[in-house]
């Protein structure tokens, strides 16, 4: 249980009455004591009706304008962060990949003609992801442990391209567990990408990703 | 002045945020979009309240869309309210901006009989409206007018002409009850 000092602390940071060099040290505080972090959430869900009853206001054209120009939204497409021209090389790969691979509709045996590394943010290797496309079929294997609570589960994903939604891979395995194998409930061809995100015990309740993403795939030859 | 909570159907409470942010995570652009068409005029409106002025209203918006695609792997709905989520990014990026330029703060003569009135529930969070129902006609206005309009304790020290150690010990006392109404 959270000191009744550091709680009152929060609420007052929420409110927004904490301030200045008082609010910066809390804030500090906030990012390294995840209790103190989730009481900020509390107090932030707890007095968000009184937001809600706010009067809206449309905003200006300028707005939207502003925000896709300092995302670079306009310099050249990108697809999950990366430049289109990057996923072309990678649909380039998947082509090649196809034309090598034996002339046959169902191949007998898993023969990856794709492998995505999802790296972590020191740009280390966490799994290795080798797809048969043909088949629609996966070697998920771990490369190194990722630190997770024991009330949670790292879930993978299947982002596609476009709008559609990310299709649930199960849960990634760790390195003990040893790679394992899984079948795409969609198609894996050109355009696509892996997330990993934190989740309840077992996996998302939902179907979609509910937790932080964690990690994201990047294409390698 | 402060309105009641209304019962009006709003936005940032509505479950499809979660799936929209639950995109937005993986950079889906349109679903980026959409979170903006959908959630910006409520957002604008809290900033509004606060910086009172629009064009400096709608640049702490447009900073809190930039920040909102940039944190989205954060967000844990597991922990925390779509809505309430939007808004803190909207209303620490107005706070930053009001503090950096001050505004003048009206003086109450007479204390405004619309403070007092009682918020009336909103739908889906029906445990506020009645916890700030049972804290005192200050203690309520004081804590209600830092959060949607972003008063400082010494804007209101001057608002109300209240000592700031007063307006100090009034909203920590407000709060203090609101806790333990709320863990009840």
């Amino acid at each position: 249980m959270i000191a009744l000092d550091d709680d009152l602390q929060a609420a007052e940071f929420v409110l927004g009455t904490l301030a200045g060099a008082e609010r910066e040290a809390f804030s500090r505080r906030a990012a390294a004591e995840p209790e103190i972090g989730q009481r900020i959430t509390f107090w932030q869900n707890a007095l968000q009706p009184l937001a809600d009853a706010v009067a809206p206001a449309q905003p200006s054209a300028a707005v939207w304008a502003g925000v896709s120009r300092r995302l670079g939204f306009e310099r050249g497409r990108r697809f999950l962060g990366m430049p289109l021209a990057a996923w072309a090389t990678a649909v380039v790969i998947l082509a090649l990949g196809a034309l090598l691979a034996p002339p046959v509709q169902q191949r007998l045996f898993f023969s990856p003609d794709l492998t995505v590394a999802i790296l972590n943010e020191q740009q280390q290797e966490m799994w290795t992801i080798a797809a048969d496309t043909r088949r629609n079929e996966l070697r998920v294997i771990p490369v190194r442990d990722a630190p997770v609570a024991a009330d949670r589960s790292l879930e993978l994903w299947l982002l596609r391209p476009g709008a559609q939604a990310p299709v649930s891979l199960g849960l990634i395995p760790l390195v003990a567990e040893g790679p394992r194998v899984v079948r795409a409930g969609a198609a894996i061809g050109e355009g696509v990408g892996f997330a990993v995100s934190l989740e309840p015990r077992g996996g998302s309740p939902s179907g979609l990703p509910t937790g932080p993403v964690l990690y994201v795939s990047e294409f390698s030859a | 002045m402060i309105g009641p909570l209304s019962r009006r159907p709003n936005v940032l409470d509505n479950p499809q945020l979660r799936d929209l942010l639950a995109r937005v995570a993986l950079q889906d652009r349109s679903a980026f979009r959409r979170l903006y068409d959908l959630a910006a005029p409520h957002l604008l409106g809290v900033a509004l309240r606060i910086l009172i002025d629009r064009p400096l209203a709608e640049d702490a918006l447009q900073d809190s869309f930039v920040q909102i695609w940039r944190n989205a792997k954060t967000y844990d709905a597991a922990r925390a309210l779509p809505g309430a989520w939007l808004t803190s990014i909207v209303r620490y990026r107005a706070l930053d901006l009001l503090r950096r330029a001050p505004r003048d703060v009206p003086v109450d003569e007479v204390p405004e009989a619309a403070l007092g009135a009682s918020p009336s529930p909103a739908e889906g969070e029906p445990r506020l409206a009645p916890c700030l129902d049972e804290l005192g006609l200050d203690h309520r206005r004081f804590v209600t007018l830092a959060f949607v309009e972003g008063y400082s304790h010494d804007e209101l020290s001057r608002r109300f002409r209240t000592p700031l150690g007063t307006v100090k010990s009034w909203i920590r006392r407000g709060l203090q009850q609101l806790r333990e109404c709320l863990e009840r």
